[in-house]
């Protein structure tokens, strides 16, 4: 295994692939060893490409920053799992290959449901969490996209990068400028790139969100109490993805959490708002 | 420049408006956007915590006042946030005040939402400490009275920190610095001033028969709220529906908290307020309302 180091920041870390047993899963590994790792999990149907730099390159200053892809996506082998115990399974087994002991956890979306699986499955690895776009298990509106969302995701000839701009932006001239920045920003690596995800990707995903937003007959969310770790719950106002009530919840059943709701924002507000949220994430992962 | 007063020095003055008297105390760095505090129900200029107020008087000059009918200030308290707010207005024309950053906490964050609407030119930036939006969630307060403050700790304790032993030993911490100011104390709050502001707290609490948060779309200033997650005196999820509702606020809420979250979690909440005000503090250039304030 390489070490990630302070030069490798985030437009020219290789790709790199560890076995866990049946795939290979691809990773990016750099940053200032001599602190946990924050592991990044990514948002549906993204690759470790969508990274913000303005985030990941400040948050290596501090620690490494571990990107990763699930199984099936990008240069990542296999198929994707089609549960969120599935992938967390293959996120822990992955984390124990590299032999790490202690990891902060930063999942964006279906990555934020991710994070909280992986604090569930194996609380002693984890540190802390940031939780940003994303919402709990049996959360509000959760087992499927919205019509509106659906509407966006399905128009035929458009590009992920235009979907983008209205699943993760507002409508503002404001919300969508930072969002032809942040394109801008993810476009920038432009050697060693992974390939965008095959259909099977979203068919799995779709499966694995309809099971994380069934809501059961008892104890709704009974599971975030059972996640102790310091939390940080960030999301837009205006989350058409995963509805911004489901912050709310998520910090208000967690029991150690702090919550911050950007103005003018949806699903990407952190993209939005990427050197003051990049400032959060390190501040929130450097406190004592 | 900052003057060398602190909280704990700075005098208590008075300042003539439409016939009544307004106690204040003035300090902080002079040439800023002033910051106007507003205090919660039955709460007088001591009720600051003099480690916020002198963390804040380090970049903006602070401004302590006790509203019409309180304590040192002429004048009856009266029966409606509206008034009480015109009354804020008259004290900042006195002072000749062309522009605030308005802090309000609780009752005074109900104020501080009125005054924007009325007076949009006065208001730069808003922070929404602990309150909630005209008929909130669970905002009439049947549970609270006039005489809520006969035990000044237990009431504390109990309202502005979460049941948790570190929330309480913040209470208590919170509590003893309270008393850092020794010289030049208000008096406690009278019963006709708590008994109008419950009037006032719950006639804003009461829901409207229109469209439930009409105005909160109608303030376009920038807004931080910031509220405890365990706040059993405004309950957390006002500050949700004020976040949905300002067209351009930010919320942060903190955990294991209740009212009084933002002395709880004080190095974090000033990191946040400057982070809010540092695209918002141009230097004033009115010398009028600089050369009034106390040296």
């Amino acid at each position: 295994m390489n070490k990630g180091s302070n030069v490798n920041l985030s437009e020219t870390a290789p790709t790199q692939f560890q076995d866990i047993g049946g795939a290979g899963l691809a990773y990016r590994h750099f940053g200032k060893e001599g602190a946990p790792p924050v592991v990044c999990f990514q948002h549906f149907t993204g690759t470790m490409n969508n990274w913000d730099p303005i985030h990941t390159n400040r948050l290596a200053q501090d620690r490494p920053v571990i990107l990763v892809d699930y199984r099936g996506v990008g240069r990542s082998g296999g198929k994707t799992s089609e549960s969120m115990p599935a992938v967390a399974a293959d996120i822990i087994a992955f984390v124990k290959a590299l032999g790490l002991k202690e990891i902060d956890l930063f999942g964006f979306s279906i990555g934020g449901m991710v994070a909280q699986q992986v604090a569930l499955d194996a609380p002693k690895l984890v540190r802390r969490i940031l939780l940003a776009g994303t919402g709990p298990s049996a959360g509000e509106g959760m087992q499927t996209l919205s019509a509106e969302v659906l509407e966006i995701v399905n128009r035929p000839n458009t590009t992920q990068q235009e979907r983008s701009m209205e699943l993760f932006f507002s409508k503002s001239p404001t919300s969508q400028a930072a969002g032809e920045a942040w394109l801008k920003r993810i476009a920038a690596r432009k050697l060693d790139r992974e390939p965008d995800a095959k259909p099977q990707v979203a068919e799995a995903q779709l499966v694995a969100l309809a099971k994380w937003g069934a809501i059961p007959a008892t104890d709704r969310y009974g599971d975030l109490k059972k996640i102790k770790q310091r939390t940080l719950v960030v999301n837009g106002k205006d989350d058409i993805m995963v509805p911004t009530i489901n912050s709310y919840i998520l910090q208000q059943h967690l029991p150690d959490a702090r919550l911050i709701l950007y103005p003018d924002s949806g699903h990407g507000s952190h993209f939005q708002f990427s050197e003051e949220f990049a400032e959060e994430a390190a501040r929130f992962f450097a406190a004592t | 420049m900052t003057s060398n007063y602190t909280h704990e020095t700075v005098p208590t003055q008075f300042v003539e408006a439409d016939g009544i008297r307004y106690a204040y105390r003035r300090f902080g760095k002079r040439g800023t956007i002033p910051l106007l505090l507003l205090g919660y129900f039955n709460s007088n200029m001591d009720g600051w915590d003099p480690d916020v107020t002198n963390s804040l008087a380090a970049n903006h000059e602070v401004i302590l006042f006790d509203n019409a009918g309180v304590v040192a200030s002429g004048g009856k308290t009266p029966h409606t946030v509206a008034e009480m707010t015109k009354h804020c207005v008259a004290f900042c024309r006195a002072l000749g005040l062309k522009q605030i950053h308005v802090v309000g906490f609780s009752l005074g964050g109900m104020i501080a939402q009125e005054l924007p609407l009325e007076h949009p030119q006065l208001v730069g930036r808003l922070i929404l400490l602990g309150t909630g939006p005209r008929g909130g969630e669970g905002m009439t307060f049947t549970e609270l009275s006039a005489e809520e403050q006969a035990d000044p700790v237990a009431f504390l304790l109990g309202a502005f920190f979460a049941p948790s032993g570190t929330s309480q030993a913040a209470g208590r911490e919170y509590i003893k610095r309270l008393e850092s100011r020794k010289n030049d104390r208000d008096l406690p709050v009278s019963r006709d001033s708590a008994v109008a502001q419950l009037a006032a707290i719950r006639e804003w609490g009461t829901i409207s028969a229109t469209e439930r948060y009409a105005t909160l779309k109608r303030i376009t200033h920038p807004t931080l709220i910031v509220h405890g997650n365990k706040d059993i005196v405004v309950i957390p999820i006002n500050a949700f529906i004020l976040a949905e509702h300002l067209p351009n606020a930010q919320l942060i809420m903190y955990p294991d908290s209740s009212h009084g979250a933002f002395y709880q979690h004080r190095k974090a909440f000033l990191e946040h307020v400057k982070i809010f005000l540092r695209d918002g503090d141009s230097v004033v250039p009115d010398q009028e309302s600089i050369k009034s304030s106390v040296a």
